[in-house]
């Protein structure tokens, strides 16, 4: 099949790949970020989960109760480790005329936007980001689709380096 | 026609207060009838009605207050090739749109407008999504020069004569008109069953909200309903679906109707129009170099007429699916084929060879739409061991259907464009130019990259297409040839 492929498109040579090696990962703080989200989100998800035990005692058997806290303390569970996994596949990359943004251990993916399409850049900074000195780039581009790019655990200076760069880009190409 | 000079800041039209009072109030409605529909229910307070009247007069009151204040604040006007809107008498709020950055103007007339004499006027911005741009109460003349004031900037205005209403231009060409007859043959080829699965979630959101505010009645009813269901037979059942069935038919017809009424489709030049609708007319231009991506699709019932389903994508700052898409049905091949033609020149891609989707896909969707809720179930045999034979039919029947989407599944491309084809009972089509490309996402998952297959999203400016369960080879060299295309590309994309 491929090589039928490749009889019907002409690409120029020596197109540019995309190697998941050449990545910038991002800052390990980010990963401390997650940590700190996840434990408030287990601690609230279980003194809900508790509470409402509390209120319906009565009402279902006894081991009903035993499966859901199962459940909730293994996916808890889950998402901590598969956190930790992952943290190495993610990774951005900014080439001359494109932005890239890799992600992912169980479902891997990777999404590119050429700096041509991109109609504007925002920086976003949550509350403990702010302690942490991290922040997020997010680009839109047009038609409001909701599969933009974003771009999370950046260190607060490369993060605005980096909307400097793409908002420049932008104005540089904006004939009209 | 005298020359209306836009750089002075004006208001609507004044018979538009009416119609600003009669949308304010429905917003009053929307939000308050939680609060009002208790107290009008609420039994034995002897002054009922009394109560009632001031509530009813205050409500007026305050609605025209608010809409006269509405209409005094509300003024636009156009500077330094900048469309204004300034409007809000607590909250100011001014809206600023260079003229350069307008994607499409719009028109409109609804029933309560057109008695009045007034049309909307709807400015499309791509980027960020706005509902403000929509003026409601512009007297004809005023929005059809406004119309064409903002749209100076698009190409548009010289092929046509800006934002016409009724009377075709000189030099434009029907393509199609759909008679009542063909009205019938779309309202029947519909897809039904998804009509009625729309109209019962619609039903149980409604029944829903009523048990909220009528909690012990709805449960006394709604015990009642569950015991007669219990005890009647699955003929009962049967026949439940077949009167969902029967409404859902009808809903598709009146719909059918009162959108597609008198549709005309013509094309001009560069541009494609589109005038249709029973009470509210609608008139669409759409240049060709706005259109992102053009899709066709056909099912059982359609085929037997010959019709096709035709959506015209675009670019918008809307994110409904009826501002994104342009719906044309009734469409026979050869309309389909002039399409292409016009939007992608002489089809090059027919001779193209076909590239299928893995077998993967077909084992995924199995597992994912047969096998695993089936297994969900599982734990109900052990109650009653009959249930296993629903539970088996279903997985034959998932298995059949997925080998129908494994077997449309399949994708053409060639230097510049791609045709993609998928669906499973109906037949879906969409072709795009790789200019167009904004976005791309390539996704494999561990379970498989070692029987390399993977899958890619193309985006444009209106959504995007998929390619499920790919040779991962080809997904990546296509991923790299789409952003080389687009990165090099100098057509205009939008």
């Amino acid at each position: 099949m491929t090589n039928d492929f490749s009889n019907s498109i002409i690409p120029p040579e020596n197109l540019p790949t995309l190697e998941a090696a050449d990545f910038n990962p991002l800052d390990p703080k980010y990963l401390k970020l997650i940590y700190i989200r996840l434990t408030i989100t287990s601690v609230i998800m279980l003194l809900s989960g508790l509470g409402f035990g509390l209120l319906v005692k009565d009402k279902f058997p006894v081991f009903a109760y035993w499966i859901i806290g199962g459940f909730m303390l293994i996916s808890l569970a889950y998402s901590f480790i598969i956190s930790q996994l992952s943290f190495p596949y993610r990774g951005y990359l900014i080439r001359e005329k494109d932005i890239a943004y890799k992600q992912g251990l169980i479902r891997f993916t990777h999404t590119s936007i050429p700096f041509i399409r991109i109609q504007h850049v925002e920086l976003i900074q949550g509350v403990i980001a702010k302690q942490m000195n991290l922040a997020t780039i997010k680009i839109f581009t047009a038609g409001g689709s909701s599969d933009d790019l974003s771009i999370p655990g950046l260190p607060i200076e490369k993060a605005r380096q980096i909307r400097e760069f793409l908002t420049g880009k932008i104005s540089s190409d904006d004939k009209d | 026609m005298t020359k209306i000079d836009f750089s002075q800041p004006m208001r609507q039209s004044v018979k538009g207060l009416f119609l600003i009072f009669i949308q304010e109030g429905k917003k009053v409605i929307k939000t308050f009838w939680p609060v009002i529909v208790p107290v009008l229910l609420k039994k034995g307070s002897h002054d009922k009605l009394l109560i009632i009247g001031v509530i009813l007069l205050a409500g007026i009151l305050l609605t025209l207050i608010h809409a006269i204040l509405y209409f005094r604040n509300y003024r636009f006007h156009i500077k330094n090739q900048q469309f204004i809107l300034k409007k809000g008498y607590l909250n100011k709020k001014i809206l600023t749109i260079p003229l350069n950055r307008i994607q499409n103007v719009k028109t409109s007339q609804s029933v309560l407008q057109q008695f009045l004499g007034v049309m909307s006027l709807e400015i499309d911005t791509a980027g960020t999504a706005r509902k403000e741009l929509k003026i409601h109460a512009l007297s004809k003349t005023l929005a059809v020069q406004l119309a064409r004031e903002l749209s100076s900037q698009l190409e548009i205005e010289q092929t046509t004569d800006g934002i016409n209403e009724e009377e075709s231009v000189s030099g434009e060409v029907q393509i199609l008109r759909l008679s009542n007859r063909d009205l019938l043959k779309i309202g029947i080829s519909q897809n039904h069953f998804r009509t009625m699965v729309i109209l019962l979630l619609l039903g149980l959101q409604f029944f829903n909200k009523l048990e909220e505010y009528f909690e012990e009645r709805a449960k006394e009813y709604s015990y009642e309903i569950l015991q007669f269901l219990g005890e009647s037979s699955w003929m009962f059942f049967g026949l439940l679906v077949l009167v969902f069935l029967l409404i859902a038919f009808l809903y598709s017809m009146i719909r059918t109707l009162v959108l597609f009424y008198d549709l005309r489709f013509l094309k001009m030049k560069q541009t494609y129009r589109i005038v249709s609708g029973l009470l509210n007319k609608r008139n669409l231009l759409v240049p060709f170099h706005k259109i992102q991506q053009l899709d066709w699709e056909t099912g059982p019932l359609k085929k037997l007429f010959g019709i096709y389903r035709v959506n015209i994508r675009q670019a918008t700052s809307d994110l409904t699916p009826a501002a994104q898409l342009i719906e044309i049905p009734g469409c026979l091949s050869k309309h389909i084929e002039l399409m292409k033609n016009d939007l992608f020149g002489s089809d090059e891609l027919k001779d193209q060879q076909v590239i299928h989707s893995s077998k993967v896909y077909f084992k995924r969707n199995w597992l994912f739409l047969g096998w695993i809720p089936a297994g969900l179930i599982s734990p109900a045999f052990f109650f009653e061991w009959t249930y296993i034979i629903p539970a088996l039919l279903w997985i034959v029947l998932m298995g059949f259907y997925c080998q129908l989407k494994q077997r449309k599944s399949h994708f053409q491309i060639d230097n510049h464009q791609i045709r993609v084809s998928s669906g499973a009972i109906s037949h879906k089509f969409k072709q795009m130019e790789f200019h167009k490309v904004q976005h791309l996402q390539f996704s494999q998952s561990i379970f498989h990259k070692k029987r390399g297959v993977a899958s890619l999203k193309i985006g444009n400016a209106s959504g995007f297409i998929r390619l499920p369960f790919i040779d991962d080879k080809v997904a990546k060299s296509l991923y790299d040839y789409l952003l080389y295309y687009a990165e090099t590309s100098n057509k205009s994309w939008m």
